[in-house]
């Protein structure tokens, strides 16, 4: 790649380094994704946020096996938490516009500010990976949710609190073997303690729609 | 320069000699630019450092994360527990000794996040057991806008308000931040209060909700107490009144639009005397009553 080239040579080794847009490896570039149909790409992103959600329904201790969650993206999240605030918002009648508003930002806004946190007490989280992991990992109470909100006349209040109690822990139990690995044994309870109110916050309306 | 062009001039075929040549040139050149825009990049990181931010970098500075570093510095579960077991104590002037008085602003954002949750939440439970069983209870979703809002507003407010009266009165050894700081941990005693008021007995409520306001502002007072005999003496008493005043005023409101409902009327059984199980076998209020 570098014979023919008059500033190929070797000369500049050390010093400053050309790159041969000229003599580039065809196969090299990467396959472009702008012309397959569209059911080709959709299908590929609902493949990965399954995928990323069996990292969720069973969760990992072990942090090796977390490694897949570190290519994040947030169409998951996304779906999860409008999801969540639909679902919140359509049995009660008088403040579903205030319900849907309080989802969203605390789902946002708070995995963002839990994530803030966790950097500035010295984890070497990545800010989308954190904002990712927390935002799938509302899957649990997604599920609680809907299951009581089309299986109401059936659940009293204890049920309810038994089934939100069961989906609330999973979340926490979750997002923990992430978030926990990254941080410094003295300082895990100060940054697990966030993620376990952020998930109280959420599951409480379910409790209660 | 000169040796190579009389070289040129000689023996070897001019073509290669002059690519030679070209070649060494450009060589030296890129060195020379390679070189120089490292050297300028490194004196301009040493300047950098010797300067004093222009005011531009001070303006957008507190929306860089690096800015925020400093207050989270060295914070361990053991300094917050520290911190938050003291603000039970009111009567001990211990928390500016814990960590040397370092203000930090973990303690602020959760525990304003918390009581947020305790507050609306049990809002919504007093409300739900002070109505009677035959009226359906609404959940009232707006109890979480309105109480961050107020919660996160005072977080700030108030210790600025604070701050700059403590300054005007010739405080010093005062920081902003640090007023923040113990200002949020006054208020955890709020937390537990909050669960306590969930019952909606209207004399417990109160009740609790005085003792939180003299527990926070004891605890501010005394561990403010060594600054206000120090620098501000006669005029104590203003600072001692503000902030007495505003966990007054913070504490009322809390009671007023959280705690509004509670359970009154003896005719009608709420659900809270459901889940007691209280009877009412006064024959005066049942003949009352079986006159309507």
């Amino acid at each position: 790649m570098t014979d023919n080239h008059p500033f190929g040579s070797g000369m500049f080794q050390g010093q400053a380094k050309f790159v041969d847009y000229a003599h580039m490896n065809q196969q090299e570039v990467q396959v472009n994704t702008l012309d397959e149909p569209v059911l080709d790409t959709l299908l590929r992103d609902i493949n990965m946020i399954l995928y990323k959600l069996s990292y969720v329904i069973i969760p990992r201790m072990k942090e090796t096996q977390g490694r897949k969650l570190r290519n994040w993206d947030l169409w998951g999240p996304l779906l999860l938490s409008l999801l969540l605030a639909m679902t919140l918002g359509i049995n009660s009648n008088q403040s579903s516009d205030t319900i849907f508003g309080t989802i969203f930002i605390i789902m946002w806004g708070g995995s963002a500010v839990i994530t803030v946190n966790a950097k500035l007490l010295g984890g070497q989280v990545s800010f989308f990976q954190s904002v990712c992991v927390l935002g799938y990992c509302v899957f649990p109470i997604n599920v609680a949710a809907v299951v009581i909100t089309f299986l109401q006349s059936y659940f009293g209040f204890f049920l309810r609190l038994i089934i939100v109690g069961v989906a609330f822990l999973w979340s926490t139990f979750s997002s923990l073997s992430f978030m926990s690995s990254m941080m410094n044994e003295e300082k895990k309870v100060i940054s697990v303690y966030p993620i376990f109110l952020f998930y109280m916050f959420l599951s409480w309306f379910c409790i209660f729609i | 320069m000169s040796s190579n062009g009389s070289a040129l001039k000689g023996s070897a075929p001019p073509d290669l000699a002059k690519q030679v040549l070209v070649q060494k040139l450009a060589q030296q050149i890129v060195n020379q630019i390679v070189s120089d825009d490292v050297i300028d990049d490194k004196i301009e990181e040493e300047e950098n450092h010797n300067k004093e931010p222009t005011c531009c970098q001070m303006f957008y500075a507190p929306f860089t994360l690096k800015y925020y570093q400093p207050f989270f510095n060295d914070l361990t579960t053991k300094v917050i527990a520290q911190k938050l077991w003291a603000s039970f104590f009111p009567f001990k002037a211990t928390f500016f000794e814990i960590q040397d008085g370092k203000a930090d602003l973990y303690g602020p954002v959760w525990i304003y996040a918390t009581l947020v949750f305790a507050v609306a939440a049990a809002g919504n439970i007093s409300g739900y057991l002070a109505t009677p069983s035959n009226i359906a209870f609404h959940y009232n979703f707006d109890f979480i806008p309105t109480a961050s809002s107020l919660l996160f507003g005072i977080a700030f407010l108030v210790p600025f308000a604070i701050y700059m009266v403590m300054k005007m009165l010739g405080g010093r050894h005062l920081h902003l931040t640090s007023v923040i700081c113990i200002y949020a941990y006054a208020q955890t005693c709020i937390i537990p209060v909050c669960v306590v008021c969930s019952i909606p007995n209207p004399q417990l409520q109160w009740g609790a909700l005085i003792y939180a306001m003299i527990n926070s502002s004891l605890f501010l007072i005394v561990n403010y107490w060594g600054e206000l005999e120090k620098n501000i003496q006669a005029k104590k008493h203003i600072v001692i009144w503000l902030i007495a005043g505003c966990q007054v005023v913070l504490l009322l409101l809390f009671k007023m639009y959280f705690f509004l409902y509670v359970y009154t009327n003896p005719y009608t059984g709420s659900r809270f005397d459901q889940l007691t199980k209280i009877v009412h076998t006064d024959h005066f209020f049942l003949h009352h009553h079986q006159q309507h």
